[in-house]
């Protein structure tokens, strides 16, 4: 399904269309949610970290430039390269090239937002180089031809008998829905390409500055490999992605991971400085670092800065009441959920995206649990108000909202107003409710009744109780 | 781009201060009390445990050698992967198992592309890795395994099972206690690695399975010697 | 609302200049016409001396949170704001807070599920004030909303202009309240309140639909 090509809304429909796989997906974000709460409960420290999370990415953000200077200066003295990459096309003319340059046939890769975002894949693949995703989630999607739905769990969106027909269909496997068995042939298909691929590629967790080190956070080991069996290895960062010292990163690990998926710590926390040093018996020949802005200095300049605190935890989609009944891909980018609704926006301008931020109810659930205290709904807000000055609101709703502002400051005009609309949907009602508005208010019908307004409103009540001096 | 004018440009756009409140001091320096790593055995298997890790805990070298022989001949294994002998908590472990008839194979990469393909290929069959730890982390049940010279990465990574050896005077209360004794740590290697566990994967429809790429199993030989 | 303050000893007045806080407009990120509609919501109470009791969580968070804010470049109406947030308070939170009241002396038969709007859940940290009131309402039974917390889809413009994910929401809402076994929804904020009773309507329940202040002031 090419989601490009659809609006919104259109997105949203096909979502609810399909109940299977929305309710996969409220079951699997909710799950996530218990297993944070649970640890939570095991980590009395969780909140304090919280804090402590916070003040380490507003210092850094803050300072952004320097700690990348840092940064990088660190990389290079360790051995491996830097490239800076402006935008999207920058970063994959680097990599096609860096992989023509070294005879690359095969990549593998780890599981990155950033080279979804960048659409690496893509790039590589006309270049003629064959790329194989290999964290399972992503390679499951990789073989359905499809986006993830979640930045932690691409798959979430899938169920067990749907990867079993996908395996069958694709690796001419018997049929299975057992998750064992699934892991066990997606493991065979893997091993072979992990020890034979000429290139690794991963993202970057957080990139430690003092030190030049990349910090690699995986439960499956696919990021180990990607990282140590191939020639080269290339990591691309997204350049908002850094914590100062190793000290800092010691408190941002464990409160992404108990966030993300509940775990104390993942299986593996993989802590690459520089390539592989003399003396040392495996690892990669070569390191690049490809660092990339791609719209987040546009953001660093906007009122939705903030949202470059976000470390990528999938928490606040998790929570999310909107998530969890459109799922991952009606938000049509690569980010979903509350994070998405700001950072697509932010990064690749409202006017594509401009339904986004109004696709939240404010609950604040998201703002609650974001670990590192991000006000996604005062973003979200900040969004809206660029939104209708640069015109993207629907006329009926602009001017409607106009009128009603003005009705609103005239007490007189809203006093009469009211009393219309008493007796007007009075008129229209069926035993006081109405079944149909007439559009643009007919979403409001089209899912719920409405009451017909009051009799007498409370207003007339009290006027009518001072004059008569009713008793208590 | 060059670095000048991406650096530049985001310097450009802080200027604007749309941050939320400057913060730009470090967060305070955390300051930890004393502990006693041996009090922190108990915490550690039980959580090591939790992860799926197998823990065995032992008070001698002697039996620590014992434990590493009983898991290779469960396993039928002859021959491992592994870290030289100065790199192991336990002297001469590598001779005392090559005397019993398994095998530390060699595992440095060569640089050639075709030859470290067929190197790697040919190490995929080796059935047990064996490393020491630079420390275990209590509240996580996790190891620190500091690669490099004589470490290699794979011998934690390619076979399907993993066996550590780690010394309890090693343990750490929390990563953060960790990195306070040890800020250096990530800079001196290539690769430092904290392993919780054997590897999992839970993307199927959140049933959690192990062994997806990593190893399947993680023996963790939690060692209280005191006098050796 | 006015009754049971009555009955406390309150003497209770009201401004009929009073239109809208603005709220509808501010969400929807029509912040001119939002700020006209606070602007003349700070000219009327300012004439007003005392506690200004709400009886709805999200206009109180708006008149006390986000009021500042929005006039933050206003000389003039920044500070009446800050006057008035001072003493703005949601119905319940006005009773518990700062009456001390926790028995309104009220009896209402029925079984009854809470259901705490997100604006005065997470806005004014709205938890303990409306579930003490109800456990002393006499002959309530009070039953357990599975997954409270959660968004019930109204919120605001979005009820309208994302009709589709507000249906959706509401349903997961009220398949809650009916497992819960309530025979009475109870709330303190009458958007989510119309907007769960229009789709218990569709759905053809029984279940009532009351606010809190209603249940409150009832005497059997």
């Amino acid at each position: 399904m090419n989601m490009a090509n659809l609006t919104f809304h259109e997105r949203v429909s096909d979502a609810l269309a399909n109940p299977a796989a929305h309710q996969a997906v409220g079951r699997g974000a909710r799950k996530f949610t218990a297993n944070r709460a649970q640890a939570v409960a095991n980590f009395p420290q969780m909140d304090a970290l919280r804090d402590r999370a916070r003040l380490i990415r507003a210092r850094t953000v803050s300072k952004l430039d320097v700690f990348l200077a840092e940064f990088a200066d660190n990389v290079e003295a360790n051995g491996g390269c830097v490239f800076w990459a402006q935008n999207a096309a920058d970063a994959n003319d680097y990599v096609v090239k860096l992989a023509g340059a070294g005879d690359v046939r095969q990549v593998v890769k780890s599981k990155s937002m950033v080279t979804e975002e960048i659409e690496l894949n893509h790039a590589l693949e006309a270049a003629g180089v064959q790329v194989v995703e290999s964290d399972l989630g992503e390679f499951i999607i990789q073989l359905a031809g499809e986006k993830p739905s979640h930045i932690i769990a691409p798959v979430l969106h899938k169920t067990r008998a749907q990867v079993g027909e996908l395996f069958q269909e694709k690796l001419n496997t018997p049929y299975t829905d057992d998750p064992f068995a699934l892991n066990d042939i997606a493991r065979a298909h893997l091993r072979d390409i992990f020890l034979s691929a000429d290139m690794g590629i991963s993202g970057v967790n957080f990139g430690v500055a003092e030190s030049g080190t990349l910090s690699l956070v995986t439960n499956e080991g696919n990021g180990r490999f990607c990282t140590t069996t191939p020639r080269i290895h290339v990591a691309l960062m997204g350049m908002e992605r850094l914590v100062p010292t190793l000290a800092d990163l010691a408190t941002m690990l464990p409160v992404l991971e108990i966030s993300a998926t509940g775990q104390g710590l993942t299986v593996y926390n993989n802590l690459i400085t520089g390539p592989r040093r003399p003396g040392e018996p495996d690892g990669p020949e070569e390191l690049h670092v490809v660092i990339l802005d791609n719209g987040r200095s546009d953001a660093l300049a906007t009122e939705v800065a903030e949202i470059l605190y976000c470390i990528r935890c999938g928490a606040c989609m998790n929570i999310c009441p909107v998530y969890r009944s459109i799922g991952g891909h009606a938000y049509g980018s690569v980010y979903p959920g509350p994070l998405g609704s700001v950072v697509t926006p932010a990064l690749m301008g409202l006017d594509q995206w401009h339904q986004l931020p109004h696709a939240s109810t404010l609950c604040g659930a998201c703002k609650d649990i974001c670990p590192v205290r991000i006000d996604i709904p005062r973003l979200l807000l900040q969004l809206r108000d660029v939104s209708s000055r640069a015109d993207h609101s629907p006329a009926w709703l602009k001017t409607g909202m106009r009128i009603y502002g003005t009705i609103a400051q005239r007490p007189g005009l809203f006093r009469l107003g009211m009393r219309i609309g008493s007796v007007a949907t009075r008129l229209l009602a069926k035993k006081g409710w109405l079944n149909t508005l007439p559009p643009p208010l007919n979403g409001w019908t089209d899912h719920r009744a409405f009451h017909a307004l009051a009799k007498k409103s409370f207003r007339q009540l009290w006027t009518e109780r001072k004059t008569t001096e009713h008793p208590l | 781009m060059n670095r000048r004018d991406f650096l530049s440009n985001v310097r450009h756009s802080l200027q604007g201060n749309y941050l939320p409140v400057a913060q730009s001091q470090a967060p305070p320096v955390q300051s930890f009390s004393s502990f006693d790593p041996h009090d922190l055995a108990a915490q550690f298997t039980e959580r090591a445990l939790a992860v799926k890790s197998e823990v065995h805990q032992v008070t001698s070298h002697a039996a620590g050698c014992q434990r590493v022989r009983d898991i290779l001949a469960q396993h039928q294994a002859t021959r491992f992967i592994g870290w030289r002998d100065e790199f192991l908590p336990i002297q001469g472990l590598n001779n005392e198992l090559a005397q019993r008839g398994f095998q530390r194979q060699d595992s440095t990469i060569p640089n050639e592309p075709a030859d470290r393909r067929e190197t790697h290929l040919a190490l995929s069959d080796v059935p047990i890795g064996l490393t020491g730890a630079l420390a275990g982390l209590a509240d996580t049940g996790s190891l620190v395994v500091s690669c490099g010279d004589g470490c290699s990465r794979l011998s934690s990574l390619l076979p399907p099972i993993h066996i550590a050896l780690l010394e309890t005077r090693l343990l750490f209360p929390t990563i953060a206690h960790f990195v306070q004794a040890h800020p250096d740590a990530a800079r001196r290697t290539s690769n430092l690695v904290f392993i919780t566990g054997p590897s999992r994967s839970a993307d199927i429809e959140q049933t959690m399975t192990l062994g997806v790429h990593g190893p399947k199993e993680l023996h963790v030989i939690l060692i209280t010697a005191d006098h050796e | 609302m006015v009754e049971i303050l009555e009955a406390q000893g309150i003497a209770v007045e009201f401004s009929c200049d009073q239109t809208c806080c603005g709220q509808p407009a501010f969400n929807g990120g029509f912040w001119n016409d939002a700020r006209a509609m606070a602007r003349h919501t700070l000219d009327v109470f300012s004439m007003t001396a005392g506690p200004i009791v709400v009886p709805s969580g999200s206009c109180a968070d708006m008149i006390a949170h986000r009021y500042p804010e929005l006039l933050r470049d206003d000389m003039e109406y920044v500070s009446k704001a800050k006057h008035v947030a001072v003493r703005t308070y949601e119905f319940t939170q006005f009773l518990v807070d700062e009456l001390g009241l926790s028995d309104a002396g009220a009896s209402c038969r029925g079984r009854a599920a809470y259901h705490p709007s997100c604006h005065g859940l997470r806005g004014l940290n709205l938890c303990e004030q409306p579930q003490t009131l109800l456990a002393h309402v006499d002959g309530l039974e009070q039953v357990e909303l599975p997954c409270a917390e959660e968004c019930c889809g109204f919120g605001g413009l979005f009820s309208v202009t994302m009709s589709a994910i507000s249906g959706a929401m509401l349903e997961r809402k009220l398949d809650h309240l009916i497992a819960s076994g309530a025979d009475m929804l109870v709330g303190s904020d009458v958007s989510c309140l119309m907007h769960m009773a229009g789709g218990l309507q569709r759905r053809g329940s029984q279940i009532a639909v009351k606010h809190i202040a209603e249940v409150l002031n009832e005497h059997g």
